[in-house]
């Protein structure tokens, strides 16, 4: 299809001020003079706060304000930052006399710079009962210590909250299709495995800010690095008990989020300094606390069964799952249902399927949403139990993929099941091109020569390894975005969404879409976004939902837009209807007359000599969906081993991604190469260490090893033609699709080079070459 | 680390005697590692008007001033001419190019950190170190006796000798310290370093005996190594795996070196 | 204490805490593209050229600045240009947090690297994390930069 303005990579709009330093990010653009706010945090990962005293540190010149949790409304909340009513259990309070995990907030301290407030939090006096901390996820159940005695928790609709057997949520007895017990006896193999994924950290370069002010019709204003202002808004209006018409969230720049800017991190204790000392305050987290004290991966245990007849049929899938939230329960229960839902319809023709588990609390990091939520973990354990049931097949595992996966106009009946947090929806794939994937991907590593490995020296083996991946578009019928667009004399156009660019270059995307609709260059659309006062709704960034629920509420103020600059023009050149007008390059002209005014004229007229016509060109649209087109990857790795110490080098990289139209290929292409390699990087890299007693070890970027651009030799991304019709433009997600493969991937070629199943993530040489000695 | 005053002193004896009459100072590198501490103390030093950044080529030795950084020696063509890549290797992996433009050799020896590469590579040349008070001490006595501190490095005095050396690392991901460090030098007889073990870097003498008194027992050797050294358990690998790699790592140092 | 510095070739005289970083300093006074990401020196995107050389500027005192050319990315100005444009034709700046870094570290690399090579590029901004692109799109705008096939 022939586009002018998306399917173009066109530079970001914020790209060249952003590289040359503009001030533009939430720590940039707020006052330096704005006070300082740090935390006092618990040095025990389960502790009751027997008694506190801030009389000295008060005392402490610069200091102007102390906060503790007798001072702060007792309100149950959820900080996940997500539809409403919330999927999450309401287990947090701002401040709670428990503290559940190492770095547990006890204080918030405000003064007029850092070293004040940390000179006065040395001095703040604190008595703790300790308590026995549940570590361990798998011993979390029932447990002597319950994590959440409070009685004020609830979830607002069931979510099989037990708090007094540290359950978070549970689902039981609902993803259940055919018989699996059946299926699985009657079938000729069958596979039984456990596989366990570790809570990875997103390690977003900027560390999560807020600051807040108060404005001079006195509210509140917040300006944060959040993916959703929206549910940040409201969140800080629940927790402090204020009317929402007395704050505003904005959203500047971000650098990064992946997730964990979804949830609400430092703003309320910002608002609440500000609120009580009527000064602009500022909270900017140290890398360590960013560690430690915002969000992680969930932990997850996957049992699985798989069973397929002789010919390689795949007959039955049993997928069990034990997830670990932490010590609250942000996401607990949506990241749990999307490891099955994101999952389990790539095998659709299964004759029985069951899909339950539990997510439990523990004494650790709560856990929260990350870019993959769920699916990349489940992914880990059903690609790899699917190259499993391969070998016992005989079977070369992208023969099985192929004859089992789904394909374009099949269903699977999962979509109905499951959505986020309920039922789902069911669909039909009306764009998916997972074959041509395979195929393609197939061919650009070189799978047929090179499957299984190739032995390269006496101490050097190089094989491959492959998994296929889906993920969705937005969350049907609760992800809602709008988007308003303004005409303004010279012919240019206000782009206003409340979709949040976390550096995605989702305002760059919406701007082509929105280009595209009215049908003018891009550089007539001027985007604002992510301000809660002055843009329309958008649920945020998340669930990979802005370029397909956002852009298509863009295209329809877009096309709105067009047809209003139609029938003015039509009016202005006095023919009958707005048929006989053409609107091209940016010059209206009357077919039948030959006459023509610019949109320049046109919009100067609008505003300033049309007399009586005068006025404001306004549109807009708002968008919901009831599908969510999974976006799909094929993916396939070399690696080198190292049999002497282990070590695994990849060296090349391939993903195939069906997308539907990349709106900016450009773009497209950086999101699945980034995901890639953060995929990589808990593969192989992100090793996540706890003390005994409960401290994060692996707490700062010298210890917790984020990729750097040495590690990988190559990765290799190409699009398949594909146009998804629910799309704009035909357009899917594609900003999570990329991390879902690399932990199946890499674990599958690790087997074809050395026989040894990885089935413990990350991937650390340590772990590969004891496997190696066992053998 | 938080320090409440920053002197430049104008030459060596008055930044000795800040030294001296103030048991809360402390003397500055490069401020890499050092910043990362939670310690505080009234005084910091700093070196830097004392003209100790220089590399000089001696007639039989090289000098290098305490203030050099890293990255200087790293790119140093003089000190590549006489250990090919020894110390390259050993410093090219550390965090990045803007880490070891600041970070200096004073630094990275006096902190005496067991993970530094630098130190293992160095342990295989003849290397020596100068002091303002306590004069000449080799790298190994200083690095095994944690007695001797409160004194300012001036220098490092590298003999130059004929003859080839090796390193080798385990690492991770790239920028990642090391899991273990190797060095292997052979001028008339040849040395074997083992670091991070995670401890600091020490010399072989069992392995290092077997190897000089039979060329050919490089197996036999790398054997030997593991059953040498003590390794622990820290973030990076167990003691178990420390052990194993020490053999891998000095077998290929000793193949390189004897080849 | 009270120190001048020489930015962007321009002088400044502020008054500063001993152990003040020169990261801290020059975000007081209004070099916002100088970033804070984390906490040990690894992460890159504080990165300033002091003398033309990369130097994570959260490890040098202020104090310690003092005699030194000092530059940002603001006092790359026009140079910067071919740089912003290799890496925004590609889509790789993303959420821009590592960019300005990455922008003088670059430049710095074009000065010192005699005959550069993919290897070369990618080790000599090793320090520079990026969290977003995955590197690949850097690479290929930074490769056109730096002449490299």
């Amino acid at each position: 299809m022939e586009f002018q303005e998306v399917k173009h990579s066109i530079p970001k709009v914020d790209g060249p001020g952003l590289l040359k330093g503009k001030s533009a990010y939430t720590d940039d653009i707020t006052t330096d003079t704005a006070l300082i706010i740090k935390l006092l945090r618990s040095p025990h990962p389960f502790a009751r706060i027997s008694s506190i005293d801030i009389s000295k540190a008060l005392k402490v010149d610069g200091i102007e304000g102390i906060i503790t949790h007798k001072d702060v409304p007792r309100i149950p909340i959820t900080r996940a930052g997500q539809g409403y009513p919330e999927p999450s259990p309401k287990d947090k309070f701002i401040l709670d006399e428990y503290v559940r995990y190492v770095g547990d907030e006890v204080a918030i301290i405000a003064g007029i710079n850092e070293k004040t407030v940390q000179d006065a939090m040395k001095l703040i006096e604190v008595e703790y009962e300790i308590l026995d901390p549940v570590l361990d996820f798998e011993k979390a159940e029932g447990n002597t210590t319950v994590i959440h005695p409070e009685k004020e928790i609830y979830s607002m609709f069931p979510i099989g909250l037990d708090a007094k057997n540290n359950i978070a949520c549970s689902y039981l007895n609902t993803m259940i299709y055919g018989d699996v017990d059946k299926a699985i006896a009657e079938s000729d193999v069958k596979i039984e495995h456990r596989y366990y994924s570790q809570a990875q950290q997103h390690t977003s370069l900027e560390p999560h800010t807020s600051s807040a002010y108060i404005d001079v019709q006195e509210r509140l204003n917040i300006i944060s690095s959040t993916q959703n202002p929206y549910h940040t808004r409201r969140i800080i209006g629940e927790a402090l008990q204020m009317p929402l018409r007395n704050i505003r969230v904005v959203k500047p720049r971000i650098g990064g989020g992946f997730g964990s800017k979804q949830q609400i991190h430092n703003d309320l204790f910002c608002a609440l300094v500000t609120l009580k000392t009527g000064k602009p305050s500022k909270c900017f987290y140290t890398r360590k606390e960013v560690f430690e004290n915002t969000f992680t991966r969930h932990q997850m245990r996957f049992d699985i069964r798989m069973a397929a007849d002789k010919q390689g049929n795949i007959n039955a899938i049993d997928m069990q799952l034990l997830s670990n939230t932490g010590a609250y329960g942000e996401h607990a229960l949506t990241t749990f249902m999307v490891a099955g839902s994101k999952s389990l319809p790539l095998y659709n023709k299964v004759k029985a399927l069951r899909f339950e588990g539990k997510v439990v609390y523990t004494n650790t990091c709560p856990a929260g949403a990350f870019r993959g939520y769920g699916a990349i973990q489940a992914n880990f354990a059903l690609e790899s139990a699917v190259a499993e049931l391969a070998e016992k097949l005989k079977m070369d595992p992208v023969e099985l993929r192929l004859k089992n996966c789904i394909k374009e106009g099949e269903t699977s009946p999962v979509f109905k099941v499951m959505g986020e947090g309920g039922e789902g929806i069911a669909q039909i794939m009306e764009s998916c091109k997972l074959d041509y994937c395979i195929k393609r991907g197939q061919k650009l590593i070189g799978w047929n020569k090179k499957f299984p490995s190739q032995k390269i020296s006496s101490t050097k083996i190089r094989s491959v390894g492959t998994a296929i991946a889906m993920q969705g578009s937005g969350i049907p019928l609760l992800d809602m975005g709008a988007a308003v667009l303004k005409l303004n004399d010279d012919g240019f156009f206000n782009l206003l969404v409340g979709a949040t660019d976390l550096g995605t270059g989702s305002d760059t995307i919406l701007s082509q879409i929105a280009a595209e609709a009215i049908g003018v260059p891009v550089d007539r659309i001027v985007i604002t976004s992510s301000d809660t006062d002055t843009t329309p709704y958008d649920v945020g960034a998340y669930a990979s939902s802005t370029t397909f629920v956002s852009g298509n509420a863009v295209r329809k103020a877009g096309l709105e837009m067009r047809e209003k600059l139609i029938t003015e023009a039509s009016r202005v050149l006095a023919v009958e209807s707005g048929e006989d007008v053409t609107f091209k390059n940016c010059i209206f002209t009357s077919k039948t007359s030959d006459k023509s005014i610019t949109l320049k004229e046109l919009s100067a007229g609008l505003y300033y000599q049309y007399g009586a016509e005068m006025k404001q060109l306004i549109s807009s649209g708002s968008n919901t969906s009831p599908k969510s087109p999974p976006p799909f990857m094929a993916a396939y790795v070399e690696i080198e081993l190292d049999t002497e110490t282990g070590k695994i080098d990849v060296i090349n990289y391939v993903g195939v991604v069906d997308c539907g139209t990349p709106i900016n290929p450009n773009l497209a292409r950086i999101q699945a190469e980034g995901g890639i390699l953060q995929g990589i990087g808990m593969t192989l890299f992100e090793n996540v260490i706890y003390s005994k007693d409960g401290r994060l070890l692996t707490n700062n970027l010298m210890q917790y090893k984020i990729p750097s651009r040495q590690d990988v030799k190559k990765i290799t991304v190409e699009f398949a033609e594909s146009y998804d019709p629910a799309g704009p433009y035909g357009a899917k997600s594609v900003g999570e699709i990329g991390i879902d493969t690399p932990p199946a991937a890499i674990a599958n070629a690790i087997f074809n080079a050395t026989g040894i199943r990885m089935r413990s993530l990350p991937f650390t040489p340590e772990k590969v070459l004891m496997e190696l000695y066992k053998k | 680390m938080r320090f409440e005053k920053l002197v430049k002193p104008g030459d060596l004896e008055l930044a000795g005697q800040i030294l001296k009459d103030d048991p809360y100072s402390v003397i500055l590198g490069g401020y890499t590692f050092l910043r990362i501490s939670d310690k505080k103390y009234s005084t910091a030093i700093d070196l830097s008007d004392l003209s100790l950044d220089y590399i000089k080529d001696n007639k039989t030795q090289i000098e290098i001033g305490s203030y050099t950084t890293l990255r200087e020696i790293e790119t140093s063509s003089t000190i590549n001419r006489y250990w090919g890549n020894l110390l390259p290797r050993s410093l090219e992996n550390l965090v990045g190019i803007q880490f070891r433009n600041n970070a200096t050799i004073g630094g990275a020896i006096c902190c005496r950190l067991g993970f530094s590469e630098i130190i293992t590579a160095l342990l295989v040349l003849d290397c020596e170190l100068v002091f303002k008070e306590i004069g000449t001490v080799s790298l190994l006595d200083y690095i095994s006796n944690r007695n001797i501190k409160h004194d300012i490095l001036k220098k490092i005095i590298l003999q130059k000798r004929e003859g080839k050396s090796s390193y080798q690392a385990m690492r991770n991901s790239s920028t990642d310290l090391p899991i273990l460090s190797v060095a292997v030098s052979d001028f008339d007889k040849i040395s074997i370093a083992v670091g991070a073990r995670p401890a600091i870097a020490g010399l072989s003498e069992k392995a290092s005996r077997l190897i000089n008194s039979d060329r050919s027992k490089i197996a036999e050797t790398a054997e030997l190594i593991a059953e040498e050294f003590n390794f622990g358990n820290d973030l990076r690998s167990s003691s178990e795996y420390r052990k194993k790699i020490a053999s891998v790592l000095v077998k290929h140092a000793l193949t390189e070196v004897l080849s | 204490m009270k120190i001048t510095l020489k930015i962007n070739n321009q002088v400044y005289t502020t008054h500063i805490d001993a152990d003040e970083s020169l990261l801290d300093t020059l975000r007081k006074l209004g070099f916002k593209s100088v970033k804070k990401g984390c906490d040990t020196g690894t992460c890159g995107v504080c990165t300033v050229l002091k003398n033309g050389k990369p130097v994570l500027s959260c490890q040098i005192l202020a104090a310690r600045a003092e005699g030194h050319d000092i530059t940002t990315v603001e006092g790359l100005g026009e140079k910067a240009d071919e740089i912003v444009d290799a890496i925004v034709s590609e889509g790789a700046d993303q959420c821009g947090y590592c960019g300005p870094s990455l922008v003088v570290t670059t430049y710095a690399m074009k000065q010192e690297l005699k005959d550069p090579t993919i290897e070369k590029i990618n080790q000599y901004l090793s320090g520079n994390l990026c969290r977003c692109s995955g590197y690949e799109g850097q690479l290929r705008g930074i490769k056109k930069y730096m002449g490299v096939k």
